[in-house]
């Protein structure tokens, strides 16, 4: 989603000033925002430029990556759900991106991550792996799961479940 | 064909007209026998009606309404609200700025009237009176429409602003004029006539304000004269108050290489009505036309504009954005003409509109008249909603509804800023912009 005119930063503040609003908290001045999102830019290897542009407009497929985990850091969720966040991303940059969500852990928040390759979970470790399949969890395990995924295929996980139905 | 003006209003009309006369004293008489010849054309035409096709969306019957008679003379007493005030005061204290209550020329706010740099910034009536013979040589020259409102103008002139920028003088620094409407139920008739020496640069800020809650009428007429390789930027701001009317006709010609790139600001009024014309009379012209418009409440908003290629390898950018809503009503009607002359000619319009309610309505009329073969000329008109999608994404980042669409509104209408004007002014226009979008959204958190 590009929107034009509608500043980053701009955007961001304003985001964030409404759900501190709504938790009773002290809004952010201008000043003050952009220090601490300049910081989480840096730590997310994110262009600085970025901050000022529009939107998303022009970024890159990894710039959107980088800039959705940005508004996540920003904003802090109690529920974050990544789609495919490991997509596009370069080794390097899907270091970066799973270091700054692993940063966001915590006791009082959830993140639900949905990817197809182990790769991002040896930054990422999982607490909790479910497989799905035809649009239902068919296993579930800790973190040995999708190794054990990665090595088998798919096929293995589905077959699985029938067994223990069966 | 417009309205015959009864027997009784033609007695109201003259007998103002005379009292004017009167009060107007000082003037040169070659000026008295023009205003006599445009009174005259004036009562023949009547008003516009809605049954002309240049007028088919804005009825002025409310205007007609309103007495011809001048304001009372003496110093104006008014308070300024919480915006006019701003507005009064852009530019800062040490710019050049004229000011006008009602049409008159309000002498404790100018400053640096003359300079040693040879510009000249100085009051109509003034220029008159001094008859230094240069206003002559501009004033009502180059008016290619003698409508019945220009005709008003030119009937009751006596006073508005000159400018002459010498040739080869360049300045960043803008000459701000500001034109305020005060006296309950008068008119105002303020004329603007810049005139820009050969390879010379200014900026020209022309505001017109209404006063809180007074019915007034200003009509308004500008002539800007470019020669050959001058460059001039003219911002027109309007805020009418919420019973006033301002009808605004600008003529722009353009000699031999000559840039003139023109932003109108319409922010409120109960009727504002915007005639631009602009003659690309030589070749190698760049003409730029920017117009923004926000039509709340019961506002109605018509800009009527023609660009006129008459001579080879011109170019024109025009674009004109607003948002509409309550039951605000906006009008555009470009017009590019392109002569047989006006040979590679490159000219292009835009207008994209936002409506946010359903009582709000808008009229968009772009047309071409082109009779040269070798042109490139576009034009492009969209009316729609604020992007859902953009409204989505704001509003699952925890952003408002109400704030969200401010976001959006605000983004559109500051797009617009962008190509019109840079540093200082662009963050001037951009405050007045905002604080008008705040007043309608509420501010954002």
């Amino acid at each position: 989603m590009e929107i034009p005119g509608v500043a980053n930063t701009y955007f961001l503040r304003a985001a964030l000033n409404a759900i501190r609003k709504h938790r009773g908290e002290e809004e952010l001045d201008a000043m003050d925002f952009l220090a601490m999102v300049k910081k989480k830019a840096k730590t997310l290897g994110l262009n600085p430029d970025l901050l000022g542009r529009p939107v998303n407009e022009g970024f890159s497929g990894g710039e959107k990556k980088r800039n959705e985990i940005l508004q996540m850091s920003v904003l802090e969720p109690r529920l974050a759900v990544l789609d495919e966040t490991d997509s596009g991303l370069d080794i390097d940059a899907l270091r970066e991106v799973a270091g700054a969500v692993q940063a966001l852990r915590a006791p009082d928040r959830a993140i639900v991550v949905i990817t197809h390759h182990q790769r991002l979970l040896d930054y990422l470790v999982p607490d909790r792996v479910h497989v799905l399949s035809g649009g239902s969890i068919v296993t579930s395990g800790d973190r040995t799961l999708a190794i054990e995924l990665e090595k088998n295929g798919y096929g293995w996980a589905a077959g699985r479940t029938q067994e223990q139905v069966a | 064909m417009n309205a015959a003006i009864s027997t009784t209003d033609r007695h109201a009309y003259a007998s103002g007209f005379a009292q004017a006369l009167e009060q107007d004293t000082g003037l040169p008489a070659w000026l008295t026998s023009v205003r006599r010849t445009a009174f005259d054309d004036f009562l023949d035409q009547g008003w516009p009606t809605t049954k002309q096709e240049d007028w088919r969306f804005t009825d002025v019957t409310p205007i007609t309404r309103l007495t011809m008679v001048p304001p009372p003379t003496g110093k104006p007493h008014f308070t300024p609200d919480h915006f006019t005030a701003d507005l009064l005061g852009l530019g800062g204290e040490d710019s050049r700025r004229l000011l006008f209550v009602d049409g008159r020329y309000h002498s404790g706010a100018a400053k640096g009237r003359s300079r040693p740099d040879g510009v000249l910034a100085t009051p109509i009536s003034g220029a008159l009176a001094e008859d230094t013979g240069t206003l002559g040589h501009v004033l009502g020259h180059h008016l290619r429409s003698q409508n019945a409102f220009v005709a008003l103008n030119t009937a009751f002139l006596s006073d508005g602003a000159f400018i002459r920028i010498p040739a080869g003088f360049t300045s960043d620094s803008p000459i701000y004029l500001v034109f305020l409407a005060s006296a309950e139920g008068s008119a105002s008739f303020p004329r603007t006539v810049v005139w820009a020496g050969e390879n010379s640069q200014a900026t020209i800020v022309e505001i017109h304000l209404g006063a809180d809650r007074r019915a007034t009428l200003s009509n308004a007429v500008t002539e800007i004269l470019l020669e050959p390789g001058a460059r001039i930027t003219h911002h027109g701001i309007q805020k009418a108050s919420p019973d006033a009317s301002h009808i605004g006709h600008l003529a722009v010609t353009q000699k031999a290489g000559s840039v003139y790139t023109g932003s109108s600001l319409a922010l409120a009024g109960r009727l504002i009505r915007n005639d631009v014309h602009a003659s690309l009379a030589e070749e190698n012209c760049t003409c730029n036309l920017n117009g923004l418009y926000l039509a709340s409440d019961t506002n109605h908003i018509d800009n009527h504009t023609t660009i006129d290629h008459r001579a080879p390898r011109s170019t024109s950018r025009e674009v004109y954005k607003g948002v509409v809503e309550d039951r605000g009503r906006a009008i555009f009607s470009g017009r590019i003409v392109v002569r047989p002359a006006a040979q590679q000619t490159d000219a292009r319009q835009t207008n994209r509109n936002i409506v946010l309610s359903d009582g709000a309505v808008v009229h968009s009329k772009p047309h071409l008249e082109i009779f040269a073969n070798d042109v490139k000329c576009s034009h492009g008109a969209t009316t729609g909603r604020l992007n859902a999608e953009a409204l989505f994404y704001l509003r699952s980042r925890g952003i408002g509804e109400k704030e969200a669409n401010q976001l959006l509104i605000r983004a559109f209408m500051l797009e617009g800023l962008d190509c019109v004007a840079e540093g200082v002014l662009r963050a001037q226009l951009e405050r007045v912009l905002v604080k008008r979008i705040e007043e309608l959204h509420g501010a954002p958190a």
